[in-house]
């Protein structure tokens, strides 16, 4: 380590004595404090002020209203929580219920009513709060993550985190859960804590456990860099409209992601860890001098001035001159198989390495129907092949069909949409299933049609829609 | 010796370790204060230590005078016994999953027949010393072992383990500090030293640099070359 640099670098770093004698004292006051520390005071006022927060089912605030608590008005799927919780002590999840009146948790677990009851207990007690004092249990829905995160976090949502002062969102992470902290998405326990950067919402640096630096999901190739949060804008204006709400000077918001309703704030911290700076590999402390004494009339503004005094300039710039990835007109394409025998085998991800034709001819991706029985979607296309849809069809057949068997064939898990598709052979009907797929090394999901392709040379083609972040070099074959 | 403390004890009649224990006080809350503003380690709070050190230096007391090892010994084997039974009696119980109460009285209970069997052990082997030992250093260790047990149930056993070994550590620590015949020589005779730790406390209280232990966390941040 160099002497004089980390001298330097220190005016950097906010340390615990000053976050609490120069940050937390004076800018969040007694009664912002109560509110963060209250869940369900803080989704009462963050309600109030049209920033969303997962749906309340239920509270219980002492013994005589547990024992009088219609356990039956609880949805198979929901959050149990403590009111004044700390680091996530005493929340379960769960997420479905078995015949018996089972509810399963992540880890298919069972847990009997008996059992939640003896928690609400617990958390009554005061168990899980500060000081042991009294508590309240609450029961919220429970967040669905959307697909994008799904090779990204075990067995948990990823929790996106803002820290902001003086109305400017100043530093962010993602926590994501990993098999080490069992589905928690507490760094301490063995987490990932990807650094968010604060201009694009991408992913850039990570640190899993207390300060190890990380560049993939274990056991896997995921890189950790390059994910891009949907809803970046909405996530900072939330932030700073709780900020507005509460008072709360400098808090860290966390927030979940809903796969329909987007983002939604779950805790407000009064005291804002400082481990982000680790995955950020940056301090917070010579953000909050720069922000402080800003005046931010907007939320917009707040969020202007996060992204220029924040946003990681270079990396824009970069982006900029390299741009997009050069592949050729024929690339190895990895396909993952279906999430859940992935779940199981999390250590090495189930993949079929197959040849991908890039196809800038084709608007959408094709996959081979052998391929995507052996992904694990058998059951998908028996589900489709059911309904006998003739192969040869006119264009009005092929919409007449659609129209009657659309929404009863879309309501299989797997398959998100019917295509008509219009070639030299003829029109016809596929069910569009959602892969994903690493080409060149990036990874995302595509959208693809099914169909028998055992007679053509490639199992699979990439169409357009699928290639927005690539620049084809037609001279070139197989990049990586 | 200050005259004060002289005509307090020589006059008065008040025992001098009272006043030896009442003056050293001030100077152990502030080394638990520093240990944890400074350094950057974590205790039980700050009752907790000043609890142990405190039932160490009566477990010493004998009526000859002051007996560090006897101290260091029984206190560091009471508190043995009562951490070891104490986690023994909280693994034994986590699987039942007991209200919080109950399963605290157990832990309690089990601590205090913990010591009640190394008493009889004691007595058994004819070790005289350890069955003349007196009540008050054993409460206030079982009481301890409450805040143990309380980390254990929210943080995990490792973290339980790494703040009593901490704790133990700075308790022992002070223990010798206040059992050091220079320290006491120098607190008879300037008594108003007592009064330093409040200072020293005002500063600390306003000390915003790292604590130690951040150097070694943020290591990573502040040897990178970054410029601004």
């Amino acid at each position: 380590m160099n002497l004089i640099k980390a001298l330097q670098n220190r005016k950097r770093v906010l340390g615990i004595n000053e976050r609490n004698l120069r940050y937390i004292r004076p800018y969040n006051r007694r009664k912002a404090k109560r509110i963060a520390d209250n869940k369900l005071l803080t989704k009462i006022i963050l309600t109030k002020n049209e920033i969303p927060v997962p749906q309340l089912i239920a509270s219980i605030g002492n013994y005589a209203e547990l024992e009088s608590f219609d356990w039956n008005m609880l949805p198979s799927s929901f959050v149990i929580k403590p009111v004044t919780g700390l680091e996530g002590g005493g929340i379960e999840i769960f997420y479905n219920r078995d015949k018996q009146g089972n509810w399963i948790k992540a880890d298919r677990t069972r847990v009997s009513l008996e059992q939640i009851k003896t928690l609400a207990r617990s958390i009554l007690d005061g168990k899980f709060s500060l000081h042991n004092s009294p508590d309240k249990v609450f029961f919220e829905e429970r967040v669905k993550m959307p697909k994008i995160f799904k090779y990204y976090a075990y067995k948990g949502a990823p929790d996106i985190r803002i820290v902001v002062f003086n109305n400017i969102p100043i530093m962010s992470y993602v926590r994501l859960p990993t098999k080490q902290s069992n589905g928690k998405g507490n760094l301490a326990l063995g987490a990932i804590g990807a650094a968010i950067d604060i201009s694009t919402g991408i992913t850039t640096n990570a640190i899993i456990g207390k300060s190890q630096p990380v560049e993939f999901i274990p056991g896997t190739n995921l890189r950790l860099s390059g994910l891009k949060i949907p809803y970046w804008n909405r996530i900072l204006r939330y932030a700073i409209e709780a900020q507005k709400a509460t008072g709360l000077g400098f808090a860290a918001i966390d927030f979940l992601m809903d796969r329909e309703k987007g983002p939604m704030i779950v805790e407000l911290n009064a005291r804002p860890g400082l481990s982000i700076q680790l995955s950020n590999k940056d301090g917070l402390k010579w953000r909050l001098e720069k922000a402080q004494g800003l005046r931010v009339k907007s939320v917009a503004q707040g969020v202007r001035l996060g992204k220029d005094l924040f946003g990681g300039e270079i990396e824009e710039e970069v982006e900029n001159i390299t741009g997009k990835q050069v592949i050729g007109f024929v690339e190895w394409a990895n396909l993952y198989h279906k999430e859940e025998n992935l779940e199981e085998k999390r250590k090495k991800p189930e993949v079929e390495k197959v040849k991908a034709k890039i196809d800038t001819g084709a608007m959408i991706t094709s996959v081979d129907s052998n391929l995507a029985v052996k992904l694990g979607y058998k059951e998908a296309l028996d589900y489709f092949n059911k309904f006998n849809i003739p192969d040869n069809l006119t264009r009005s057949q092929a919409k007449e069909l659609s129209k009657r068997y659309g929404a009863t064939i879309e309501n299989h898990e797997d398959i998100v949409d019917l295509s008509i598709i219009h070639s030299s052979h003829g029109t016809t009907l596929r069910p569009m299933i959602l892969f994903m797929i690493t080409i060149s090394g990036i990874k995302y999901e595509v959208k693809a049609n099914v169909v028998d392709r055992s007679r053509l040379i490639y199992p699979m083609i990439i169409g357009r829609r699928d290639l927005s972040q690539f620049i084809i070099d037609p001279t070139k074959k197989f990049n990586a | 010796m200050n005259p004060l403390i002289e005509f307090l004890i020589e006059t008065k009649g008040i025992p001098e370790t009272s006043i030896i224990l009442l003056l050293m006080l001030p100077i152990v809350a502030t080394i638990i204060a520093v240990w944890r503003q400074i350094i950057g380690l974590r205790t039980f709070g700050i009752y907790a230590p000043i609890s142990i050190i405190f039932a160490f230096y009566q477990l010493g007391l004998e009526d000859s005078g002051m007996n560090l090892v006897r101290g260091l010994k029984y206190g560091l084997g009471l508190s043995l016994v009562v951490f070891f039974t104490a986690s023994v009696a909280h693994e034994a119980t986590r699987k039942i999953k007991l209200h919080y109460l109950p399963k605290m009285s157990i832990v309690l209970s089990s601590v205090a027949l913990g010591v009640f069997g190394m008493l009889a052990i004691a007595a058994y082997l004819g070790n005289e010393g350890f069955v003349a030992v007196d009540t008050l250093p054993i409460l206030l260790l079982i009481t301890v072992s409450e805040q143990m047990i309380s980390i254990y149930i929210k943080k995990g056993r490792k973290a339980a383990y790494i703040l009593t070994l901490s704790t133990l550590f700075i308790s022992v620590l002070s223990y010798l500090l206040i059992t050091w015949n220079v320290i006491h020589q120098l607190i008879l005779n300037y008594p108003y030293l007592a009064l330093l730790g409040i200072i020293l406390n005002l500063i600390i209280g306003k000390w915003t640099g790292f604590r130690l232990k951040e150097y070694f966390r943020f290591k990573s941040i502040m040897s990178q070359s970054e410029s601004d």
